[in-house]
């Protein structure tokens, strides 16, 4: 004899409260629940992401809060969505595979598998927000800065290639557990040396700006490659350091704060696969000032 | 006959048929007769069928747990995957 199983409103606005889709899949259209769970898993995040890294990288801020409202839609629009057909099936009689073992892998599958993954996949091949807790990327990066990295760089199928100048985000040689952020100044095979906090590569000084002094520190505009940025040094700072050359697969990098960074000139290059990602812009700024205005969407380029 | 069936020039030239053809082809015809009290005995099988039963409409204890319990965690991991992109992580 058949049951009739009306379906409640409540459990399934709930149901599609804690899965996007699952509400659906308790009023019986499986379909419209995959579909829902689908929008919401793909377009809502990963490609509005994907989207934002190929734009220029002013619209990286905006695209990436668009995600926020794209995927909060579909999920209100999930709720809604079983709440009123959830409504009209006053006479309901389950479908074969409606079994609570069933409710509870596509459960299990989206909460263990899916979504973790997804999360997991965003944050290590698409985009990843850090915060900066040091001053040795001063004055371009401050302590406080939190920014977006762009982490379709340096790999096989990235848009990005690492490129001298570039704010790059690499695995720590001496404490694997941590990630650094310090400036590309030389690729493989580059020689790099430093007289008097002018940097030489391939026997040609970086170019400068004129130098101003402040506070007993000297600071300079500098340009390398694509990319102008400031740089920064104590006066009484005399360290200099004989012409090295990059071994194949490795890249040198500094600090712009180059009297308080702990960079190539103390650990050595590092290794090109440890390069993870490149800053991009900063979302977030706050310092003993409060939170620095100005800053915010400021991109390094 | 159905089309299928149709000789090509069947379908080609059209024939027409008047009414009184009709009648008297149609009354040339023997129709099986309907069985004496046919209407009523589809309406008992009908009735005797077994009717969908409503069950009880309110909602388990366990069903509520279940919610609850795991739709927290649900949450959560719903909240990090829609901030994914802005979880901050720290640098050296």
């Amino acid at each position: 004899m058949s049951e009739l199983k009306p379906r409640k409103p409540l459990m399934a606005a709930l149901m599609s409260f804690i899965l996007p889709g699952f509400g659906q899949i308790y009023n019986g259209e499986a379909n419209r629940g995959l579909l829902i769970f689908i929008g919401f898993t793909l377009c809502s995040i990963p490609l509005v992401v994907m989207i934002a890294l190929y734009l220029p990288a002013a619209l990286t801020l905006p695209m990436l809060a668009l995600t926020i409202l794209l995927s909060v839609g579909l999920w209100l629009y999930g709720i809604i969505d079983a709440w009123k057909k959830a409504r009209k099936l006053s006479e309901y009689t389950l479908k074969s595979w409606q079994t609570s073992g069933a409710y509870l892998l596509i459960f299990l599958s989206a909460m263990i598998f899916i979504l973790p993954g997804m999360t997991q996949y965003i944050r290590h091949n698409l985009v990843e927000s850090f915060k900066i807790p040091s001053a040795s990327m001063e004055p371009s990066v401050m302590t406080g800065d939190v920014l977006f990295a762009n982490k379709r760089y340096n790999c096989p199928q990235c848009p990005d290639a690492i490129e001298r100048g570039d704010i790059g985000i690499f695995v720590y040689p001496n404490n694997r557990t941590q990630y650094y952020i310090k400036r590309i100044i030389a690729l493989p095979g580059d020689r790099v040396e430093i007289n008097q906090q002018q940097v030489f590569v391939n026997g040609r000084p970086l170019s400068r700006g004129v130098p101003e002094q402040q506070e007993g520190k000297v600071i300079v505009s500098e340009q390398l490659g694509k990319a102008e940025y400031q740089v920064q040094w104590y006066t009484s700072d005399t360290e200099d350091m004989i012409e090295l050359i990059v071994p194949s697969g490795q890249v040198f990098v500094m600090g712009d704060n180059r009297s308080k960074t702990r960079d190539s000139r103390e650990f050595g290059p590092v290794p090109m696969r440890d390069v993870v990602g490149k800053a991009q812009q900063i979302w977030y700024s706050k310092g003993e000032e409060g939170v620095r205005w100005d800053r915010l969407g400021m991109l390094f380029e | 006959m159905t089309d299928k069936y149709r000789r090509p020039e069947a379908q080609t030239t059209p024939q027409t048929i008047s009414e009184n053809d009709l009648d008297e082809l149609l009354g040339n015809v023997d129709f099986a007769e309907v069985p004496e009290g046919f209407t009523q005995q589809v309406m008992q099988e009908i009735d005797q069928l077994p009717t969908p039963v409503a069950t009880d409409q309110k909602t388990q204890w366990w069903q509520w747990a279940a919610l609850i319990s795991g739709g927290i965690p649900a949450l959560f991991q719903l909240l990090a995957f829609i901030f994914s992109a802005w979880n901050v992580a720290s640098l050296g």
